[in-house]
């Protein structure tokens, strides 16, 4: 039989705005925490723990690995789709809905329930009906090859143009994952508003400098002092030295320029500076 | 066809210059409904792109269509699009903003891809 559309919106407030993006603030950046694309670069076994926008398509192109998923280069984990519910069950202790995003068949997407017996009713999961759009945050899951998605939150699209936007987020946060584990200095991807790297600036640094926002001359002047292994650090004047196209004024203009953004601090004397990150 | 057919395949999101490619395929098509024939079989949109396409029913409608709407279908030959099933987004859809969202699907289709029948 042919279904009709039931579409129209939720009543008044919005819903989930956006894919909620759980991580605190990366070191530098202040924004959102990357994936770890070359996560064999990084310290101990750091888990994929963020949250990565992407189709139902993605989900099924992901490999299975002994504790997560691979998508390309990345470990994927906690993920968000949106999508159209084309099913929904509810059993004694969960509801399964099965949410349709265009690109594929529709995806199993498990809810559990509380059973507590304190909530009241109307606070109870809802079940969101047929034909209506929601957006599922969860952990990818498979078992016996068959994927599915275990939700923690389900929350439904009251404004039509989360999907736009959500079609947008997906489209970037691929890219950018792609982009971050292509880069040799291990360019943060960034998800979201944070400052991306737009490219233009030359890569062949030395050093493993991020984008940090540093023009050309604050650049040099970090890598410099994060490549000493002095315990008191490296003098000005020895930088001053060294980067010989640069004058003395614009190197002690960056030395205060980094130091105020936290990234260098004095040592023995005003001449003196460290690098704060733990490289 | 039946229903199940177009759900379990995946359906691109397009606007009225892709349909060519699409010919005999099923689509997913964004557009605002501009008039709908008395019998109600059959009503036009304005689509993403802002081009006019018919879209034709299996059944009558129950209802009235009005403002931005998702439509499911197959693309006939004059790419017409035989709806299997639709969803009424409302007047408040930026549909310029979609149109550019699907074209970046297509332009970066590697970031938004399809799922093949290999892995479902």
């Amino acid at each position: 039989m042919w279904t009709q559309g039931g579409g129209g919106f939720g009543d008044g407030g919005f819903g989930n705005q956006g894919g909620g993006y759980l991580n605190s603030p990366g070191p530098n950046q202040g924004g959102f925490d990357s994936p770890a694309p070359s996560s064999q670069d990084r310290k101990g076994s750091r888990r994929a723990q963020n949250l990565l926008p992407c189709t139902v398509s993605h989900l099924l192109q992901a490999q299975q690995m002994e504790d997560s998923f691979r998508l390309g280069e990345t470990d994927i984990n906690q993920v968000t789709i949106v999508g159209v519910v084309r099913n929904a069950t509810r059993a004694p202790t969960n509801i399964l809905y099965k949410i349709d995003d265009m690109t594929g068949p529709p995806m199993d997407v498990r809810q559990w329930l509380d059973n507590d017996d304190n909530i009241p009713d109307e606070d109870q999961d809802q079940l969101y009906p047929v034909n209506s759009y929601i957006r599922a945050t969860g952990h990818l899951r498979a078992f016996q090859g068959k994927k599915s998605l275990v939700a923690f939150k389900i929350a439904p699209v009251t404004d039509y143009n989360e999907l736009t936007m959500h079609v947008l987020e997906v489209v970037q946060a691929h890219m950018m994952l792609e982009k971050g584990s292509q880069s040799t200095g291990g360019t943060s991807a960034g998800m979201g508003g944070q400052k991306q790297n737009t490219g233009g600036r030359p890569m062949g640094q030395q050093g493993v400098v991020n984008d940090l926002g540093l023009n050309n001359v604050q650049n040099q002047v970090l890598t410099m002092i994060q490549s000493s292994q002095d315990e008191s650090g490296v003098n000005v004047s020895v930088i001053e030295q060294r980067l010989r196209g640069i004058s003395r004024d614009a190197v002690r203009n960056a030395v205060e320029f980094l130091s105020n953004e936290g990234h260098i601090y004095s040592t023995i004397d005003e001449n003196h500076y460290k690098s704060t990150d733990s490289y | 066809m039946t229903m199940g057919d177009a759900f379990d395949q995946p359906r691109p999101r397009v606007n009225a210059s892709m349909l060519p490619q699409h010919i005999g395929k099923y689509v997913c098509l964004m557009g605002e409904v501009m008039d709908v024939d008395q019998n109600g079989l059959m009503f036009a949109v304005k689509t993403s792109d802002g081009q006019r396409v018919q879209i034709n029913l299996p059944e009558p409608l129950e209802e009235m269509v009005q403002g931005a709407i998702e439509i499911v279908g197959e693309v006939a030959n004059n790419c017409q699009i035989s709806c299997q099933s639709y969803i009424l987004f409302g007047a408040d859809f930026d549909m310029n903003l979609y149109d550019e969202a699907i074209k970046l699907t297509v332009e970066h289709s590697k970031f938004y891809p399809l799922a093949d029948s290999s892995n479902f």
